[in-house]
């Protein structure tokens, strides 16, 4: 493994088009900022892995869907029996659905790489 | 808009382009469950990077499974023994709102979610009574392109394992009271 040594907002490149720099160390923590394209995914380790872990254990869930099925479909009738129902008000407020991206989302291409910068600073 | 109408809607876990005459390409999926399925090309959905863990894995298509329950399956082209059941996440939190980043966005040609289409994937433990999807780690579609990645959602409280029974019996026991107190009233 390469070891190099790095002071706040100093920069390492990697290959041609990915850049990582020290935004900002206290104590025990560092924050690091990364600009890579965006084909490039940059996730937290554990977070990936997790998702990978869950992943395999998804793939299994087609032997055992059936099993699960008849309760599920009782469970989901019941949940849905509301539907028919005229007063629609009655549901409770957090139900309401619309399907929107919870962070604001610049249409066009600017702040891109600001985006993967900010979500690793995060915490 | 009601919860269910809504799922449905923004759903297609009843199989997309059945009644599609416009491309009559259709791609022949090997799929251990259901055998040999002829589904039209436009419905084959290619991920660039594959899923996490199977990179291997680029073309899947999506097939239905139940008609009493909102879930698919998500069939491998590659591989035949590889299918994930997913669901679509309105229905297990109608409030759902991934936080996807723009450079997801941007790899799908997806300005925001609206056009986008959310699956999460779904695991079944403890002898098939614990179901959960993933809603940290969702499958986000543009159904215009074809094009598919899982994303992480960032910043939220989603866990890779949300309890989607528990979900649906809050959502039946609140369903079921408010029935109660229209009869009282």
């Amino acid at each position: 493994m390469l070891v190099l040594t790095r002071r706040v907002n100093e920069r390492i490149i990697i290959g041609e088009d990915i850049e990582i720099v020290v935004v900002d160390i206290r104590g025990e923590q560092v924050k690091i900022g990364i600009e890579a394209p965006k084909d490039t995914r940059v996730y937290r380790k554990e977070v990936f892995e997790e998702i990978q872990a869950e992943n395999r254990r998804a793939s299994e869930a087609k032997e055992s869907i059936d099993k699960a099925a008849e309760q599920m479909a009782r469970l989901f009738k019941e949940a849905k029996a509301g539907e028919g129902e005229e007063n629609a008000s009655d549901l409770p407020e957090k139900r309401e659905t619309t399907i929107e991206p919870r962070n604001a989302v610049e249409p066009d291409g600017a702040g891109e790489r600001e985006s993967t910068k900010k979500h690793l600073e995060e915490r | 808009m009601r919860w269910y109408t809504h799922c449905r809607k923004t759903s297609r876990y009843l199989t997309r382009g059945e009644t599609d005459i416009e491309n009559k390409e259709i791609v022949l999926v090997h799929s251990q469950r259901f055998g040999d399925v002829k589904v039209n090309a436009r419905d084959v959905i290619t991920f660039p990077d594959g899923i996490l863990g199977f990179p291997f894995a680029k073309r899947f298509a999506l097939l239905s499974l139940r008609q009493d329950l909102p879930l698919s399956w998500l069939q491998s082209l590659e591989e035949p023994d590889l299918a994930f059941v997913v669901i679509n996440p309105k229905h297990v939190r109608p409030d759902y709102h991934p936080s996807v980043s723009k450079d997801d966005l941007a790899a799908l040609g997806l300005k925001d979610l609206d056009a986008a289409e959310l699956y999460a994937l779904v695991s079944v433990s403890a002898g098939a009574r614990r179901i959960t999807a993933n809603l940290l780690g969702p499958l986000v579609i543009n159904p215009r392109l074809g094009i598919g990645r899982q994303v992480v959602s960032v910043g939220d409280d989603y866990t890779v394992k949300h309890d989607i029974l528990e979900e649906w019996r809050l959502y039946a026991k609140e369903t079921l009271n408010s029935k109660v107190k229209k009869k009282g009233a």
